[in-house]
């Protein structure tokens, strides 16, 4: 389906995958098992699946993400996000112009700050444990909750 | 067979069914141990129980989670989110980093005994597939009957979703407190 750019989309699928190529305005999008790529969205991002991965490769909104058993990733976000999984993995580069949070169980969190911005972090585990490469400050709140997974932060 | 509906039976009601799931219970045990578990399962018990007061109540325990049934589809997601931000609250206060998904789905379903079945029951487990972490998903039909009696619950559009053995789409809102 081609539709111009710029435009809002919809989709909700059961198994198939959903892949979202060029430039969209909002985005959502529901699969059971299907996997789900987004290139770029200009305006928020909303997508989540059961069992699927997530890849969102630039967002200029905010970002809602949630898979039950896929990897999570978001190549860049400029506003806030919001990334959750139980077992899969999520890696995510912000901006630092909104705040990050991310809701794991087990797998492993890599946040990539892309610009000179400095997050307040804070790391809520059971387990896992915490690499902070990025100096950090006061610019935007970087927040993840894990049960045994562990998180790795890098700067530019 | 006909699957064609006459009369309403008299064992079906009208109701929200609500389903709730605590995200990362396994890896929780596996961590803490199975008394903690234990404790875990009464904390979720003993708060619903709290916030929905008269309004609801217990349908069965499905493992981690629970089945509630409201007959009020406003009260079933006011009791939803007060337990979600109580949950929060304490998960956060100590420690504990666990969440609480939570979907609901307003329609009709039969009784049989203590237990409901149906269509509409099934779209409710369906819908706490998709909630995330410390969300709360409820369905159109949901969140239109919560609009028409004016609260401080807003809803945020998250779009169509297919469902497996579910041959129609249902529309899906975040309920948020306005």
């Amino acid at each position: 389906m081609r539709c111009p750019r710029g435009t809002d989309v919809s989709v909700g699928a059961i198994s198939g995958r959903v892949n979202l190529v060029g430039t969209f305005g909002s985005v959502k999008v529901s699969t059971v098992s299907g996997s789900i790529e987004v290139d770029t969205a200009e305006g928020d991002v909303d997508a989540r699946c059961v069992s699927g991965s997530i890849t969102v490769k630039s967002c200029g909104g905010r970002c809602d993400v949630t898979s039950k058993s896929g990897r999570v990733r978001v190549e860049r976000v400029d506003g806030a996000a919001h990334a959750s999984t139980i077992s899969g993995g999520v890696e995510l580069g912000t901006s630092g112009r909104g705040e990050v949070e991310l809701k794991m169980v087990s797998g492993e969190a890599k946040v990539k700050v892309l610009e000179t911005k400095h997050p307040r972090v804070r790391f809520q585990s059971l387990s896992g444990k915490m690499l902070c490469e990025c100096e950090q400050g006061s610019d935007f709140d970087l927040k993840v909750r894990s049960i045994s997974g562990s998180l790795e932060v890098t700067g530019e | 067979m006909s699957t064609t509906r006459t009369a309403a039976p008299a064992n079906a009601v009208q109701g929200a069914i609500v389903f709730t799931d605590i995200a990362g219970f396994t890896e929780f045990t596996a961590v803490r141990g199975d008394e903690a578990a234990l404790e875990l399962l009464a904390i979720q018990e003993r708060l619903i129980r709290l916030e929905m007061g008269e309004h609801g109540h217990i349908v069965k325990e499905l493992g981690d989670g629970l089945m509630l049934w409201f007959e009020d589809a406003c009260q079933a997601v006011s009791c939803s989110l007060a337990f979600q931000e109580e949950f929060e609250r304490r998960s956060s206060a100590e420690d504990m980093p666990l969440w609480v998904r939570i979907g609901i789905h307003y329609g009709r379903s039969l009784k049989r005994g203590n237990d409901v079945i149906g269509h509409d029951v099934n779209v409710a487990a369906r819908i706490v597939d998709l909630a995330a972490p410390g969300e709360v998903l409820v369905s159109e039909a949901t969140a239109a009957r919560v609009t028409e009696d004016g609260t401080d619950i807003g809803f945020e559009e998250i779009g169509p979703a297919m469902m497996k053995g579910i041959p129609e789409p249902v529309q899906i809102y975040r309920a948020v407190r306005a």
